[in-house]
């Protein structure tokens, strides 16, 4: 039914549920339990992909994630995920795959022929192309680009929703097979808040391919109930979850696959759930990895790992060949043996790499009973093709024997996987005998428990799980399994190949084309350092990271170098420990959650004018408002006209607002501010400018005294931040002693700004009781029945007011100024209209002119300084070189043969000179017309006058210009006074 | 703004505006809190702590720093009140149209607050009484406990429409897990 | 990202915190002009442990010394600002 590979019966599938699927535009059934690689090996697909640079047929290597060969590609448009391991997809109804890297289908791929030209691609092919020159390295570049790579990329957006949770826990267990089972329970049973993450779709990870008998029970039914006993005591158990990252102060990032690649998510939307869990300890029961065995053809499909042949058989119930060969270094791969032949499969022989005068354990001694077992025996080659193997050759008491075969199951040893555990900071102690690494420091509150720490036979394992878990763990109290399930590995390693396999055929790493010969060829050109050969030859790259290469090559390169594995080093272990979606990193943040908008209190009366709208941080604010059919620059050129002739309003609600009060606020503030602060009248106002410590303006702003013993600082809608962060630092750090509050204000008060030569006549209409302020005082009043504060202060040039209220009543007072100004003639404004204003009167900006290079002296600013001294800055400004020559000093620009000045430009004194200034800021003359700017020049006080060139190359424009002072409007400054 | 309701789940309510004063004592802490337990009808709350007190709820926010929040309605307590109270060893503001609030109720309140977040609302100790401060979804939130089944949301006003939409979509999407 | 112990809020995820400087380049504003450009500019930039001020930003607003080891990340103290560090 399901195919013809399928046993007739056993395995942790549900034969009720049947499911379809399509691989490379073929219906295929599986049932519910499978995983694709599962599914297409029941119904006899051997070929799964091509290799990435040769274009070789593979197959399945493996059952789990460590799989480097069969990737696919699944889902289509918005549900698409490319790179997926056909072992690490579980099918479901209408699962549609594809195989990859192959053109134009898998059975006939022209890519195949590299494999021809092999030769001619050798290690560090790439670097070799870049010494042909440059022609010769584009003819490859395309050549290259259409033959080599992985999955196609998504053209479409990703069509699902994805979330990000916070979680803590006292213990995070990463890892349900019997070590992290008996983990959980044991930091359950202590009383922790437990969480188990495991990536598989099903609890009891090696248990799943070898049942044993725990604690008297079923390994079926000793994970039901440790899961049951989880649960009931308040744990967490994610399945499907993968730990992908391990971060500092044990910060672990956990993946949970709510749906399978390109499968459409439940009614909730959600396809997958990043974890951020913070843990208190975290147990790494992360389990092993089989490493293959260097021979030639060692990727062929046919070619798998032990256990992964094991794990067909027993989880999926599928048998992955009729006559098989084993090669092994090590106990475990009897086991698959016996399994084989249990299941009907002969065996054409047991490679044992290991002296035939070892002590055999009793799981050997039954497999010499009934099998052909060769010890000090090798596997030369496979023999085979794309549709599958046709034999191998093998190295038995010395003579070249040929096998018949269309299976070879390999287990060159197990390594721990310790992606975690090193990604934590921790460091491996290396075993010669098993050739492998295992934890040994850790850095963070990490234990690493089970065959991820080494830890050897099933009773150890959940011995090691139950204790390491937690101190309060008695051994006694630890789960136990009976005696026939407690196998132990006795690995010998062997890295050596037989010395008849052709190495140009004996693959390292399967997802990257790396064959031993490569590394070795990598070596004698002189790639000695680990990292060297990595990047040479790319091995360990990609998707798999190296999962099933990695030992396997650095063994290869020890060799080379004569010295033992540990001293070749390890490449780094980088999180994700496998491929995460983009789109779980991103989760909420897309779209309108991208980041938050914040909207001004007057955002809904904005929308009404339909205004185009302006991003200032994550401030949205109305850039202008067109009428007609005007576009930008016509709307702002109209608005500021309007505020030069008439009157103009707009919402300044966004700027950093600063309540400041007690007996030492003026003290206070005369640290904050390098104007004059103590000697301001209760009611009057003035300009004030903020600097760094070390000199450097940080921000403008206004100071006012509303009483006695209380100021309104406002700054700059982009700095009020950090302008927030100052004023705090200074207050609880610097100046602890005084006695003063600081409130920010910024959003309890909103405010409309009225300018232009009308401004007056608006703020009598609206606020009849009120005596119109004189410049730079400030009064009370009431409108609409709204308590208003009117601070007279002009940034336009204009004669302009501000007319504050609590924010949550702004509403009235807006729509009467905007009535009272379009009343006579007035209009609103926006953002473009401001700038354009403040431009030609060279009233400076943050992240304009205030860029953190410019010192109070180089803004022109001078005379505006405190001569006393005492404001924070005031210090750094005696530094020498800020008295030096050749410093940037603020200056206009006029354009002078009808060129506008391009926004941006560098300023040279003639074509292809290095520049000798910059513009920061380009406008216009509102009512004469003509491009000015402003920007910075070298000496530039001094250089009125002179001509020089605006360039842009980025834009391709030049204007020549003229400098002048910094001001292009009412340059007696009487505008804006009574 | 939207609204989501799902009682046996989580509901999200933005409340009436209310007013908010925030006062700060710098000097002679001990008898400016007893002059002001005095005003407000109870001790102030500890660090990280809330309270209702007879006048109004009270909220530490920062060292030497409470947020109190009355109704507008209620013509007694008023920032001259307060300003009166501290003397000179403090200082009040009204901060009424400063933050929003939020009121999130419903058993499911503490899941649906781990939801791009970064702080432990599911820890059991964060009980009735509790203040904390947290950013979720990049927006700056102070919780304050009011129930065991009802948190208050404190954000700035600018932030609060996408915050607030935040939470409905994804109380939405734990209705819909169900 | 780290978790930090805010003698106020308990543990906290970093990214509810700003750094802001190492301690030892606090700048008073009654600073000599060579004392200034020592701490600001000349400073040492350790490897190791040392002391820094951080701002509990969306917590508490409280200002933290912070001893933390600029290597491995570790944090050995977290004192208010306004309490003498351990030596």
């Amino acid at each position: 039914m399901s195919g013809p590979m399928r046993l007739a019966d056993g395995g942790l599938i549900d034969r009720s549920r049947a499911v379809s699927f399509v691989f490379d535009g073929k219906s295929y059934q599986g049932y519910a339990g499978d995983s694709l690689a599962s599914a297409l090996l029941a119904n006899g697909v051997v070929l799964f992909g091509r290799s990435f640079k040769y274009h070789r047929p593979r197959g399945v290597m493996a059952a789990g994630i460590e799989e480097p060969s069969a990737l696919v590609q699944a889902g289509s448009g918005g549900r698409y995920e490319p790179n997926s391991r056909a072992t690490d997809v579980f099918i479901y109804d209408g699962l549609q795959s594809q195989s990859q890297n192959r053109w134009p289908s898998l059975g006939f791929d022209l890519g195949g022929l590299n494999s021809l030209i092999s030769p001619f691609i050798p290690a560090g092919f790439y670097y070799k192309t870049f010494f042909g020159g440059p022609k010769l390295w584009l003819l490859y570049e395309q050549l290259i680009r259409q033959m080599a790579g992985l999955g196609m990329p998504p053209t479409k957006a990703d069509a699902d929703i994805y979330e990000h949770r916070a979680a803590f826990c006292d213990v995070l267990v990463v890892g349900s097979g019997p070590a992290g089972l008996a983990a959980a329970l044991s930091a359950s049973a202590a009383g922790s808040r437990v969480i188990l993450a495991e990536q598989d779709e099903r609890l009891g990870g090696s248990l799943l391919t070898d049942p044993a008998t725990i604690d008297g029970l079923s390994s079926d039914q000793w994970i039901a109930k440790a899961r049951e006993s989880l649960i009931a005591s308040g744990g967490r158990i994610l399945t499907r979850t993968t730990a992908a990252g391990y971060y500092d102060h044990d910060l672990v990032n956990l993946v949970e696959r709510l749906t399978e690649p390109g499968q459409t998510p439940g009614a909730d939307g959600l396809a997958q759930r990043l974890w951020r869990v913070r843990a208190g300890k975290v147990i790494l029961a992360t389990g092993a990895f089989e490493r293959p065995r260097l021979f030639e053809g060692n990727d062929l499909p046919g070619v798998m790992l032990s256990g992964a042949v094991r794990t067909y058989l027993r989880r999926y119930g599928v048998r992955a060949g009729s006559r098989a060969v084993i090669t092994t270094d090590n106990d475990d791969a009897y086991r698959t043996a016996l399994a084989l032949a249990d299941a009907g499969s002969s065996i054409a022989a047991i490679l044992d790499s290991r002296p035939a005068d070892g002590v055999h354990s009793p799981l050997v001694q039954k497999a010499m009973a009934q099998l052909p077992v060769y010890f000090g025996a090798k596997l030369i080659a496979a023999k085979g093709s794309a549709k599958g193997l046709k034999g191998a050759s093998a190295l038995i008491d010395g003579k070249v024997t040929a096998l018949d075969c269309d299976l070879i199951a390999v287990s060159g040893g197990f390594s721990p996987v310790v992606h975690l555990h090193m990604q934590a900071g921790g460091t491996l102690a290396w075993d010669e005998l098993s050739g492998s690494f295992s934890p040994d420091q850790t850095r963070q509150n990490q234990t690493t428990v089970g065959a991820a720490a080494g830890v050897d036979g099933l009773s150890a394992t959940l011995l090691n799980g139950w204790t390491k878990a937690s101190s309060k763990a008695k051994a006694k109290a630890a789960p136990t399994c009976a005696s026939d399930d407690d196998v132990a590995l006795n690995i010998i390693a062997d890295w050596e190949p037989a010395p008849q396999a052709s190495l140009k055929k004996a693959f390292v790493d399967y997802q990257n084309d790396v064959t031993a010969a490569d590394l070795d060829l990598a070596w004698r050109e002189g790639y000695r350092s680990v990292e060297h050969l990595k990047r040479y030859t790319t091995l360990g790259m990609a998707t798999d990271q190296g999962k099933t290469s990695n030992l396997v090559g650095l063994a290869r390169l020890a060799k080379s170098e004569g010295r033992p594995v540990p001293s070749v080093g390890l490449t780094t272990f980088r999180p994700p420990y496998t491929p995460v979606t983009l789109g779980v990193l991103a989760a909420e943040a897309t779209g309108a959650h991208l980041d938050p908008r914040r909207r001004p209190v007057l955002y809904q009366t904005h929308a009404a004018e339909q205004p185009i709208w302006q991003p200032v941080g994550y401030w949205h604010r109305p850039r202008a408002y067109p009428m007609g059919t005007e576009n930008l620059h016509q709307a702002a050129h109209r608005e500021s006209l309007t505020v030069r002739t008439k009157v103009g309003v707009t919402d300044v609600s966004t700027l950093g607002k600063f309540d400041v009060s007690g007996p030492d606020a003026a003290i206070f503030l005369e640290l904050i501010c390098a104007t004059t602060v103590g000697k301001l009248a209760v009611g009057r106002g003035r300009y004030t400018i903020m600097l760094r410590e070390d000199g450097m303006v940080m921000d403008d702003g206004t100071v006012w005294r509303t009483q006695e013993n209380r100021f309104l600082l406002t700054s700059s809608t982009g700095g009020a931040d950090r302008m927030a962060a100052h004023l705090s630092y200074v207050r609880k750090v610097i100046a602890p002693h005084l006695k003063v509050a600081v409130a920010n204000v910024q959003e309890h008060w909103a405010a409309v700004a009225v300018a232009g030569p009308l401004a007056k006549d608006v703020v009598a209409s609206v606020l009849p009781q009120m005596a119109v302020p004189r410049h730079m005082s400030l009064d009370v009043g009431d409108l609409a029945g709204v308590p208003t504060l009117t601070l007279a202060a002009s940034y336009s040039g204009e004669r302009a007011f501000e007319i504050y209220a609590p924010s949550d009543q702004i509403e009235p007072v807006w729509a009467a100024i905007a009535k009272a100004a379009r009343d006579i003639g007035g209009c609103l404004y926006g953002l473009e209209a401001l700038e354009i204003l403040r431009i030609e009167k060279g009233h400076i900006v943050v992240g304009g002119e205030i860029d953190g290079r410019a010192s109070p002296h180089d803004l022109g600013l001078s005379k505006m300084l405190r001569p006393a001294g005492g404001y924070i800055g005031h210090t750094a400004l005696q530094r020498p070189a800020f008295a030096e020559p050749g410093r940037l000093q603020m200056v206009g620009f006029e354009a002078v043969d009808g060129a506008a000045i391009p926004e941006g430009s560098m300023v040279l004194t003639a074509p292809k000179t290095l520049p000798v200034g910059h513009v920061t800021a380009a406008g216009l003359n509102v009512i004469k017309g003509g491009s000015i700017a402003l920007g910075f020049l070298r000496d530039g006080f001094s250089r009125t006058g002179e001509g020089l060139i605006a360039w842009s190359p980025t834009r391709n424009q030049t204007a020549k210009v003229k400098v002048t002072a910094p001001v292009f409007y009412d340059v007696a400054g009487v505008q804006y006074r009574d | 703004m939207t609204n989501a309701a799902h009682p046996d789940l989580v509901t999200l309510q933005t409340p009436d505006p209310s007013r908010l004063l925030r006062f700060e004592i710098w000097s002679d802490h001990e008898a400016a809190q007893g002059r002001l337990a005095k005003v407000l009808g109870g001790p102030l709350p500890g660090v990280c702590k809330s309270a209702d007190l007879g006048a109004a709820r009270l909220i530490w926010v920062e060292q030497n720093t409470w947020l109190v929040r009355t109704s507008p309605a209620d013509g007694d307590l008023t920032l001259a009140t307060l300003t009166a109270a501290l003397g000179q060893d403090g200082s009040a503001t009204d901060m009424s149209g400063a933050l929003r609030r939020l009121r999130i109720s419903g058993p499911a309140w503490r899941t649906l607050l781990t939801i791009g977040a970064v702080f432990d609302a599911e820890n059991p100790t964060f009980g009735p009484g509790s203040m904390a401060g947290t950013l979720i979804a990049h927006s700056p939130v102070r919780l304050d406990v009011i129930s065991e089944d009802c948190v208050d949301a404190y954000t700035p006003p600018s932030y609060a429409p996408d915050l607030f939409g935040f939470w409905c979509e994804a109380a939405e999407r734990l209705a819909m897990a169900r | 990202m780290l978790l930090i112990a805010c003698p106020n809020c308990g543990p906290r995820a970093q990214a509810e915190f700003t750094f802001e400087r190492p301690l030892a380049s606090i700048v008073t504003p009654t600073e000599t002009l060579p004392d200034l450009i020592h701490k600001l500019f000349t400073r040492d930039n350790p490897r190791g442990p040392s002391w820094e001020l951080w701002r509990h930003t969306y917590g508490c607003a409280g200002w933290l010394k912070v001893h933390r080891d600029t290597h491995s990340h570790q944090i050995s103290a977290v004192v208010p600002v306004d309490m003498e560090t351990p030596s």
